[in-house]
């Protein structure tokens, strides 16, 4: 799932992708590459989804892996200060869900399959 | 028009012999659906390579982190028509009751968006609806939903949930299995669609100690029907059964078969069960399905940690509520916050990718028990008296902590 199958174009910098659009490299990152991923989804990125976005990225400096999405609803919920509709804001603004839409327009790799047994 | 049927010499072998094949199935479908035909011909490509070509991917409907398994294969240019094969897991009703007028609409909306194969029910309790393309996830879905059903678990979440067939169709039946199913799973509806625990988590419902839902193997949390007084026995129908079967039937199939020899078939034909040393085991009410019943106080036991191998090894649950009574709303919200406080400890103390079960096995039962407060009685353990890490050190303090809590309840 590493090979290069596609590339992203943000701020005239030409950026590889495996093939359902995250980054190979989540170093690659920057708020242009954000906003065109986001893009690609349909959606415009507001005050709200960046907070989300910058921890995940904080995160991911400190920690070098994605956060749970329980540690980001536990930020929104404690820090984010919506208590027990934290989820709800999440969906609310990444309807696809947190593996699916929230990841990759915060630059992760694309996470490993799911247990789905 | 007629379908390109792959030659599968493979999985030819696998429809002689007494037992329904999937193959002929499959081969039956292919006749009216091109993915299966292709589906079939990667399956016998698979056979011959002794490699699997599916892989994952990321596909979702709007507003749900989970529920939809997608697969792409990697074989595409060979097998066109089955490049894209994704399952919809859908929720089905507790009990898995439904009319005919139901499933053929659920049947009729797949063969408008899918491959038309759907396995009924697959292993997670969900109806898997398979081999859909990815543009035709979403409207299918939207057709299931206005049917009123909802879609089912996958990744880190809480997942569907079984409860057996229960009291509709079975005298075993010790609660209200479906309801239980019911309260208990509405609760946690957001952490079933919108996935954000430390791994899977399941709730399974079974109403008596056959655990036909095998829940204390596989459930995090477990709920089965049990009573905690005496076996009820019909004595005429204990007559009956020996006039028609023999004496000696019943000595080898049941009085010898109790695992504690808690039972005798006296002289006049009727039978004695010394019901303080009855494990609940079932086997002589299996055989016995008139004569005995399960007794009349009847509840439910709550066991935590179940899980199939991976990390660790298979667990099997345990046992944290020895008996609770499940017939007001009262005790139904009890279940529920009790599963709420399961969730909420493991959340916040488990691991990533670590079962419920995992974590006890890791921080000690004591510890869950006192995380979730709840406290520990004699009564969690099975057979005390032949269990070798019962400790009985300490015993008179322990005894006496224990007789101090049941006064404090009482009074209270």
């Amino acid at each position: 799932m590493n090979a290069q199958v596609s590339e992203l174009v943000a701020n005239d910098v030409t950026l590889a992708t495996n093939e359902d659009g995250y980054l190979l490299d989540p170093l690659d990152w920057t708020p242009e590459v954000a906003i065109e991923l986001a893009r690609r989804d349909g959606l415009e990125l507001t005050e709200d989804h960046w907070r989300i976005l910058n921890f995940m990225r904080d995160y991911y400096e400190e920690h070098l892996i994605a956060a749970d999405a329980r540690f980001v609803i536990k930020y929104l919920a404690t820090e984010g200060g919506y208590g027990r509709n934290a989820r709800a804001e999440l969906y609310r603004l990444f309807p696809y869900g947190y593996m699916q839409q929230t990841c990759k327009i915060a630059g992760m790799r694309r996470p490993r399959a799911w247990s789905t047994g | 028009m007629a379908k390109k049927h792959h030659p599968t010499p493979n999985l030819d072998q696998l429809e002689p012999g007494p037992w329904p094949s999937f193959v002929t199935g499959l081969k039956a479908l292919s006749n009216k659906s091109e993915m299966i035909g292709d589906l079939l011909g990667q399956l016998e490509h698979s056979y011959q390579t002794k490699k699997g070509y599916w892989k994952g991917g990321t596909i979702s409907v709007y507003g749900y982190g989970g529920g939809v398994i997608p697969r792409f294969s990697e074989v595409a240019d060979k097998f066109p028509a089955s490049r894209e094969f994704h399952t919809l897991r859908i929720m089905p009703p507790a009990g898995m009751h439904y009319n005919t007028d139901i499933l053929r609409k659920l049947a009729d909306i797949w063969d408008r968006h899918g491959s038309g194969l759907i396995a009924f029910h697959g292993q997670s309790g969900d109806i898997m609806f398979q081999g859909a393309r990815s543009e035709s996830v979403q409207p299918a879905f939207d057709e299931f939903n206005a049917l009123g059903f909802d879609m089912g678990g996958a990744g880190p979440s809480v997942r569907t949930s079984m409860s057996c067939v229960g009291s509709a169709r079975c005298e075993h039946s010790c609660f209200n299995e479906a309801r239980a199913h019911r309260e208990v799973l509405n609760n946690f509806t957001d952490d079933l669609h919108r996935p954000a625990l430390p791994y899977k988590f399941k709730f399974k419902f079974s109403g008596c100690p056959n655990d036909c839902m095998n829940s204390i193997q596989r459930a995090d949390m477990a709920v089965i029907g049990t009573w905690r007084d005496d076996i009820q026995i019909d004595q005429a129908k204990v007559g009956e059964f020996i006039a028609e079967k023999g004496r000696n039937y019943v000595l080898d199939n049941v009085t010898s078969r109790c695992p504690t020899r808690c039972m005798s078939l006296n002289d006049d034909d009727t039978l004695t069960v010394d019901n303080h040393n009855c494990v609940h085991c079932m086997h002589c009410i299996n055989v016995m399905t008139k004569a005995l019943s399960p007794g009349k106080d009847r509840g439910v036991s709550v066991l935590v940690g179940g899980k199939r191998t991976l990390k660790i090894g298979d667990l099997f649950g345990s046992v944290i509520v020895p008996f609770m009574k499940l017939e007001n709303a009262e005790d139904y919200e009890r279940l529920t916050e009790l599963g709420s406080e399961i969730i909420d400890f493991w959340a916040e103390n488990g691991l990533e990718h670590e079962r419920c079960g995992e974590m006890i096995e890791r921080i000690g039962l004591e510890n869950f028990l006192e995380g979730i407060g709840i406290e520990v009685d004699p009564a969690m353990v099975s057979q005390p008296r032949t269990n070798s890490f019962v400790r009985t050190d300490m015993w008179e303090e322990e005894a006496e902590k224990w007789n101090q809590r049941h006064t404090g309840e009482a009074s209270a």
